[in-house]
């Protein structure tokens, strides 16, 4: 009789020891996180690359192999530089109408429309984003290494040819033309329309991925490794280009396509000094020079599209911080987070509690504060 | 009462065996998690990678040059572009970079140099540029 009763204190012991490591297996479950298979490439002028969040090596090379193909097909058609693209083929036309794929067709049609939507917005009546600047891009040609300040000849023959207004194009036919003289540039727009290639490269699967094509940004599916789903998103610091200066937790979710595009423009990469002044490479169609502003950086964040992200970017750099610029990003339920050269950052509201600043030298400030002062 | 003493302490060396097994699956969870902190560092050319260096490990700093004149720099925990033959030297105006996630492209000599790894904190997945 002594002894079975004696056992108990063991079993409890034992019991309590089971329990132990049950709760530090899951503890160590929990935390190991799932290592993404990753690919690179180079494309578009830029540095392409996929992490898939899965084991599956053979399923992840498959995917990738088809989302690298989806941005060599964007460019392959929509590339001003390639000699035998759907684009060069319209920029050689002279005016006449041109037998194009129904992809470009497609997207030009999009764009088009994307830019006619932004100058409604522009209380100005200007452009803030205009891919018939093909003949402006091209004087200043700001990347080449050769720039030098064109002459206000030249600038003005240049701005004579954009009209976002005068490009046709029919998907349905797969037709386009533009008007003599004019030259397309829809570098704005590129990497956002190979985002959306590769997002639905990437729906053939419903693994978890994130693709970024030259800093545009595609977040697809939930995060594997975050408690909620959320993906972290660093936006890269335009007064030191080695890291990120703020944090965005993004999530997914907020989309009805279970993916998000987050785009940036900035004044801070592609420049270059002339007599000490900083030219960068975001051109006003109003005055046919950069952009004068005080925002060096703007991200925008679409739950739509990547060339949504990429057009809304670059029309917020050239609008400012202005109301017209947030009735148009309230439009398109996108967010964006502006950052301006002394330092702070202004952010529409659907982002302002999801972002961390990673140095306290970025001070937060209030977007109705500053069309305010306007 | 004897008998009962006797019962446990015939088993406590079974616990200690447990216990000892328990600290020693802690401790190891626990280097694991320390380990997987560290930061290696990925040269691209063309999108084809061109060498992998885990930079806890660097001892003394050396330099690898590529095609386009490209120099990067790898010393303990960092890595830079310190010279390139593109014309605006974005790259080399990157600096040195540290953390998890950072990136440093030279468009014109298509160099990239990205981190990756698992940082203790302030991990990011992404950087939009």
């Amino acid at each position: 009789m002594e002894k079975p009763k004696s056992k108990i204190p063991y079993i409890a012991a034992l019991t309590v020891l089971c329990i132990g490591v049950v709760v530090l297996c899951i503890y160590i479950s929990a935390n190991k996180k799932i290592k993404p298979v990753e690919s690179d490439s180079w494309a578009m002028g830029s540095a392409v690359s996929l992490k898939i969040y899965t084991d599956d090596n053979d399923r992840a090379g498959e995917l990738s192999q088809s989302a690298f193909k989806a941005v060599a097909d964007t460019d392959a058609a929509l590339s001003s530089t390639i000699a035998t693209s759907d684009i060069s083929l319209l920029n050689a036309s002279g005016g006449e109408t041109v037998k194009i794929s129904a992809f470009t067709a497609d997207k030009l049609s999009q764009t088009v429309m994307f830019c006619k939507t932004a100058a409604n917005f522009a209380a100005d009546g200007s452009v803030p984003i205009d891919i018939t600047v093909g003949r402006l891009s091209s004087l200043w040609n700001i990347g080449s290494g050769s720039e030098k300040v064109p002459s206000r000849e030249e600038i003005d023959a240049a701005l004579k040819t954009t009209d976002v207004y005068s490009v046709k194009a029919d998907s349905e036919k797969g037709t386009a033309s533009i008007k003599a003289g004019q030259t397309l540039d829809l570098g704005a727009f590129g990497k956002g329309i190979a985002a959306d290639g590769v997002c639905e490269a990437l729906s053939d699967d419903s693994l978890p991925a994130i693709a970024d094509i030259g800093g545009t940004i595609l977040l697809f599916g939930k995060n594997p490794n975050s408690r909620n789903g959320t993906w972290s998103v660093g936006i890269r610091n335009p007064f030191d280009m080695s890291s990120y200066c703020m944090t965005a937790e993004i999530n997914t979710a907020d989309s009805s396509s279970g993916a998000a595009f987050v785009s940036t423009s900035g004044s801070y990469e592609k420049f270059f000094i002339e007599n000490g002044v900083k030219y960068h490479h975001i051109l006003s169609t109003v005055t046919g020079f950069p952009v004068e502003t005080d925002i060096v950086s703007v991200t925008v964040i679409s739950y739509h599209s990547g060339l949504e992200a990429d057009g809304l970017s670059t029309a917020c750099f050239t609008m400012g911080l202005t109301d017209s610029t947030l009735k148009m990003l309230k439009s398109c339920s996108a967010q964006a987070v502006f950052i301006t050269k002394d330092g702070k950052y202004y952010s529409t509201d659907g982002i302002s509690d999801k972002l961390t600043a990673a140095s306290s030298s970025f001070v937060h400030a209030d977007y109705a504060s500053y069309s305010e002062a306007e | 009462m004897k008998p009962k003493y006797a019962v446990i302490k015939k088993h406590s060396s079974d616990i200690i065996i447990i216990a000892v097994i328990l600290a020693a699956a802690l401790i190891l969870s626990l280097v694991s998690h320390r380990k997987s902190g560290n930061v290696t560092a990925t040269v691209l050319q063309n999108g084809e990678t061109v060498c992998t260096v885990e930079l806890s490990k660097v001892s003394e700093g050396y330099s690898v040059e590529l095609d386009g004149g490209v120099k990067i720099r790898f010393i303990k925990n960092a890595a830079g572009f310190i010279e390139s033959g593109c014309p605006d030297k974005t790259c080399v105006k990157s600096g040195m970079l540290t953390k998890p996630g950072d990136t440093a492209v030279c468009v014109p000599t298509k160099t990239v140099l990205k981190l990756t790894g698992k940082a203790v904190n302030g991990e990011v997945d992404i950087i939009s540029y």
